[in-house]
């Protein structure tokens, strides 16, 4: 089945209960403000909560953009203690996922420096190949509920043409359309003005489109 | 499948596709599309993009994994605190494995060695800390920030069996003032929410220091400071639901007219959180709550999530169990989701069977009926954390 794009109207499917508005996230955000005052505070607790709640989240984002599959586990660790570290800084009405995963990526870029990895410049086809191989063992497939074989092609078809992409267009687009987030937390998370998130997007949905369609030959 | 580009959008229609335009923009998009093929068929497109993103498989956390990474956290900060602190250790992250046992015995042997500095064994509960009177007397900053703390914090106790050096160090742990979270510790997951609630910190501290404006403070103090201690912390945090708080208030029980003047200044200032009111505030939300409910019998549910959302700010953990208490499970929408999630952080909160069982119904329910998707996501993840007894 796959995730619902914001755009996209399913005859007969439940619209997503919470597109893509600031309303969306008014429950978690109470909570994860009142979790991370706690914190703040010295409540063990309260971030264990917090950890629990979004390693899901940052390990997926490492395992996907990171560059290096080995270092995730300890990526993700690195991460929450950097988030500790600088917790008390965080204003606890901001939103927390952005500023978490500016710090996962952030994590995950000087690991890749400091592993002295070849550059992520022009995706070279064989060094796509290798990154994205290597990043793959990690993964377990998410069950769907088409045919297997269609949704085995699918996917197949869809990890290369992703693979196929640079870095940047990556990630815009795994965080729009996998993780939904807004415009505005991605800028914050990429370091980025909002318009140049939508034209990344585009971009990278072009390029995206394009990488599809040559698969089919 | 090629076609001509038609360029009139540009990045428009990625734009329009993710619902972010403007009102003009959009009618603009709009304006375009009834006339242009090309781009009709562009956005559709986008849709299969967005299935085929869809189709990419994730790295999947496995619980188990998780709960190492959690307890590994917690151990890595009591350690990294003391590191900074002293700014010499440098602690290595590796595979907590082989790391935690090493690094826990250096650093026991490094501190006794250098005989400063207080070892905090992890096993030992927050819950034992007196914590409010800690908040009361300096605000604990996460980073390291020690020894601010009044010397009357009772020391916990150090773990009964361990070698010499412990018992040393807890000796010395009894003289030297303490460390904010030193010794995180994961209470069992069956033990319910600590003596003193995490929720009592008074938000007007963490406010001057940590905070910027979350809690902002005034000098009016109403006639109930307790509930408007409540609404200010409710509000600023609460967002969008603050906007509910009033009319539905205004509904409810007659009886209830500390409802009602809690609820009345609905735009004003927000009030500071006086520590010992807040304190004292809880048993006042409880019989408020469950004055409004009893006369009421039932409240209007937005109401209800609002109340419940409130009283689990500020700690009165059975008021926001029975404010949910009328709020309905399905059918599956924003309210019932921010229910759900309520009812998620209460159980976690307190641990009860009672409670888990009602959270464990809510996600199931609205994830039951929800398309796979975020939303549905976080509340899988939020179900699985929590621990329950059988």
């Amino acid at each position: 089945m796959g995730i619902v794009g914001p755009g996209e109207r399913k005859p007969g499917a439940l619209p997503p209960v919470l597109p893509l508005s600031p309303e969306r996230h008014a429950a978690e955000a109470a909570l994860d403000s009142a979790w991370i005052t706690r914190a703040q505070a010295g409540d063990g607790t309260a971030f264990d909560a917090l950890v629990r709640t979004y390693a899901p989240l940052v390990h997926r984002v490492i395992g996907r953009l990171g560059a290096d599959p080995d270092d995730c586990a300890d990526l993700v660790q690195e991460t929450f203690l950097k988030a500790w570290q600088g917790l008390a800084r965080f204003d606890p009405a901001a939103p927390f996922r952005p500023w978490l995963l500016t710090i996962a990526l952030n994590c995950a870029r000087d690991a890749g420096r400091r592993r002295r990895r070849r550059p992520r410049m022009e995706p070279l086809d064989e060094d796509e190949e290798e990154g994205g191989g290597a990043a793959r063992t990690l993964r377990a497939p998410d069950p769907t509920p088409d045919a297997i074989a269609e949704s085995a092609d699918l996917r197949d078809r869809a990890e290369r043409a992703f693979d196929r992409l640079s870095p940047d267009a990556q990630a815009v687009l795994w965080l729009r359309v996998r993780e939904d987030l807004s415009y505005d937390e991605i800028a914050i998370v990429l370091g980025v003005p909002r318009g140049t998130v939508m034209s990344r997007l585009a971009r990278a949905r072009e390029a995206l489109r394009i990488h599809l369609a040559e698969e089919v030959d | 499948m090629t076609y001509e580009r038609c360029t009139k959008l540009g990045e428009r229609l990625s734009g329009y596709h993710d619902g972010v335009l403007d009102a003009a923009a959009r009618a603009q998009v709009e304006e375009h599309l009834r006339g242009c093929a090309t781009c009709r068929a562009r956005l559709a497109e986008y849709a299969a993009v967005d299935r085929a993103l869809g189709a990419l498989s994730a790295p999947v956390l496995e619980d188990r994994l998780r709960e190492e990474l959690v307890a590994y956290t917690r151990e890595s900060i009591a350690v990294r605190g003391r590191a900074a602190r002293r700014g010499r250790l440098r602690a290595r992250l590796r595979s907590p494995r082989t790391w935690v046992p090493l690094a826990a015995a250096a650093v026991v042997l490094l501190v006794v060695w250098r005989g400063m500095d207080l070892y905090a064994p992890p096993e030992q509960s927050l819950a034992k800390r007196d914590l409010s009177k800690r908040v009361a007397d300096a605000p604990a900053h996460v980073e390291v920030a020690p020894g601010k703390e009044s010397a009357a914090v009772p020391e916990p106790e150090p773990v009964a069996s361990g070698p010499a050096e412990e018992r040393f160090l807890a000796k010395k742990m009894a003289e030297a003032p303490a460390e904010p979270f030193a010794s995180p510790e994961s209470p069992p997951p069956t033990t319910p929410a600590p003596s003193t609630p995490p929720a009592s910190p008074p938000l007007s501290e963490i406010a001057s220091d940590a905070t910027q404006g979350v809690v902002r403070e005034s000098d009016q103090i109403a006639a109930r400071p307790a509930d408007k201690d409540e609404s200010a912390a409710a509000r600023s945090k609460v967002g969008a639901l603050s906007s509910t708080v009033p009319p539905p208030a205004s509904e409810v029980a007659p009886g209830s007219e500390a409802m009602s003047q809690a609820a009345a200044p609905a735009a004003p200032a927000k009030n500071a959180a006086d520590t010992q009111e807040r304190a004292a505030g809880t048993p006042q939300t409880q019989s408020r709550a469950r004055g409004v409910q009893l006369a009421s019998g039932r409240l209007d549910p937005t109401a209800a999530l609002s109340i419940a959302t409130l009283a689990f700010e500020v700690g009165d953990l059975t008021g926001a169990r029975l404010a949910l208490g009328s709020i309905p499970v399905l059918p599956a929408d924003t309210l019932t989701t921010r229910a759900a999630h309520l009812a998620l952080a209460l159980a976690m909160r307190t641990g009860d069977s009672e409670d888990c069982k009602q959270a464990r119904e809510r996600a199931d329910a609205i994830t039951a009926t929800l398309p796979s998707g975020p939303t549905a996501d976080t509340l899988r993840t939020r179900r699985a954390a929590l621990q329950c007894p059988p």
